[in-house]
């Protein structure tokens, strides 16, 4: 678990924000298209969309929150396991460390010895380290992250709004439908420079998995 | 974490669908309610609900898919680059592993002894820095199937609650239909995770209530 997030760990709030805003521009976008291509008025897709927006953003920020805190929980469970393991039981965590080492590579003599100077100083922390691959001193902060997907979301998510807000006289489906994927590019580019990935690969898929959702809400939209 | 690698895919594909289903339950019941309060037409709102459980399952499942594959591409961008610095440089290789160690308070003579025997180096910095373990990569489409249809099978069952109620029992029959849902993935993911409390349960009933509540206040003000 540690070991996923531990790359972008310092930018997990960077992080929380942009996937908020991808999620609200393809989600918000493909619902946008299927109401628009149902012979519903203007008013009500108005509604729908903005209700959309609204239970996106609440659910968006919620389900941030709960995976965020059953990760943290699911730390600090491991670091009281931890504590009262080394406590009760020391000679267990010494094998357990010994053996790790001894699997890399290491002799029996030299990965005791080794084992021995490691769990002299911060032994828990040390111990947590190793097994689980995430810092005690450095555990996972839910708010900022719900706070952040909170605000991105519905910002990109009005986006497919607006074309038709303001009709811009041309087939409403062709405004939205480029209004997002122009938005995609965006995101998907800042996407990739927050997280350090490969940014044409991640503006690629933006673009296929954005019109794919909006093709098949439209599909729907238009069959009822 | 020593687990079979397929151990671990399967759980964290797992992990993807919880999401999904959250996601799914959520926006529409969220969508179901504010509508309800907005308008009461009843295609609008019947239409809206399904319109908003694909797209959010459309969308969480392909959020998952660039999420793990970027994740990946990143890891074997890091592995390719670290691979390619350190093959031809056994000593700043040797160097890295030895700073490590010290930081955690082993000493100087041991850590430099300890950094000579690694059977693969590579991999050793890898973890220490990164905490990339080779070989574990999850497999995006997988993780994005489960998110997908995680997200419309348990999205759908407020949607079915409320099709089927008669009609002055709808709001409340939508939201008992919601809670069901939701508390099952909770429960589901706590026994997968084996952290399941009852608390778990009354926590996620709160979450759900303020959630809809929001949407109740929301949809007034539309």
């Amino acid at each position: 678990m540690g070991k996923k997030i531990s790359i972008v760990g310092k930018s997990n709030i960077l992080r929380a924000a942009v996937m908020g805003a991808n999620d609200g521009l393809i989600s918000i976008g493909a619902l946008s298209v299927g109401v628009a291509n149902s012979n519903m008025s203007k008013f009500n897709i108005e509604i729908a969309i903005i209700s959309a927006i609204l239970a996106g953003m609440i659910s968006m920020a919620i389900g941030e929150l709960v995976s965020v805190s059953a990760e943290s929980n699911a730390e600090h469970k491991i670091i009281e396991s931890s504590t009262a393991e080394y406590k009760n039981n020391k000679e267990k965590v010494v094998d357990f460390l010994v053996s790790k080492y001894m699997q890399k590579g290491l002799n029996k003599h030299l990965a005791s010895l080794l084992v021995a100077d490691l769990l002299k100083t911060q032994a828990v922390r040390t111990y947590i380290q190793i097994k689980y691959g995430f810092d005690m001193n450095d555990t996972v902060n839910p708010i900022f992250a719900a706070i952040a997907s909170f605000i991105a979301f519905p910002i990109a998510g009005s986006i497919p709004l607006l074309p038709i807000l303001f009709n811009f006289g041309i087939n409403r489906l062709i405004v939205i439908f480029m209004t997002v994927l122009i938005s995609l590019i965006v995101i998907g580019y800042l996407a990739a420079k927050v997280s350090g990935y490969n940014t044409s690969k991640v503006i690629g898929r933006n673009l296929i998995f954005g019109s794919f959702s909006m093709l098949i809400t439209c599909l729907i939209g238009g069959l009822i | 974490m020593k687990q079979s690698n397929t151990t671990e895919q399967k759980m964290n594909s797992i992990r993807a669908g919880i999401l999904g289903a959250n996601d799914g339950i959520l926006t529409t019941c969220g969508v179901l309610f504010s509508t309800s309060i907005a308008s009461g037409n009843l295609t609008l709102i019947f239409l809206t609900g399904i319109s908003n459980l694909f797209a959010c399952a459309l969308s969480m499942g392909s959020g998952e898919f660039m999420s793990v594959s970027s994740q990946r591409d990143l890891e074997q961008q890091l592995i390719k680059k670290e691979s390619n610095k350190l093959r031809n440089n056994r000593k700043e290789q040797l160097f890295q592993i030895s700073k490590y160690y010290q930081n955690l308070g082993v000493s100087k003579e041991l850590a430099d002894e300890t950094s000579k025997h690694f059977s693969n180096p590579i991999q050793e910095l890898l973890e220490n820095n990164y905490n990339i373990e080779l070989g574990h990569a999850v497999s995006p489409i997988s993780a994005a199937l489960f998110s997908l249809i995680f997200a419309l099978i348990f999205g759908s069952l407020p949607l079915l609650f409320m099709c089927i109620s008669p009609e002055h029992l709808r709001l409340p029959l939508t939201l008992i239909g919601c809670l069901i849902s939701s508390n099952l993935v909770t429960y589901l993911s706590g026994k997968l995770s084996n952290s399941f409390t009852f608390k778990s349960l009354i926590k996620n009933t709160i979450f759900v209530l303020i959630c809809i509540l929001a949407n109740y206040i929301f949809g007034y003000l539309i």
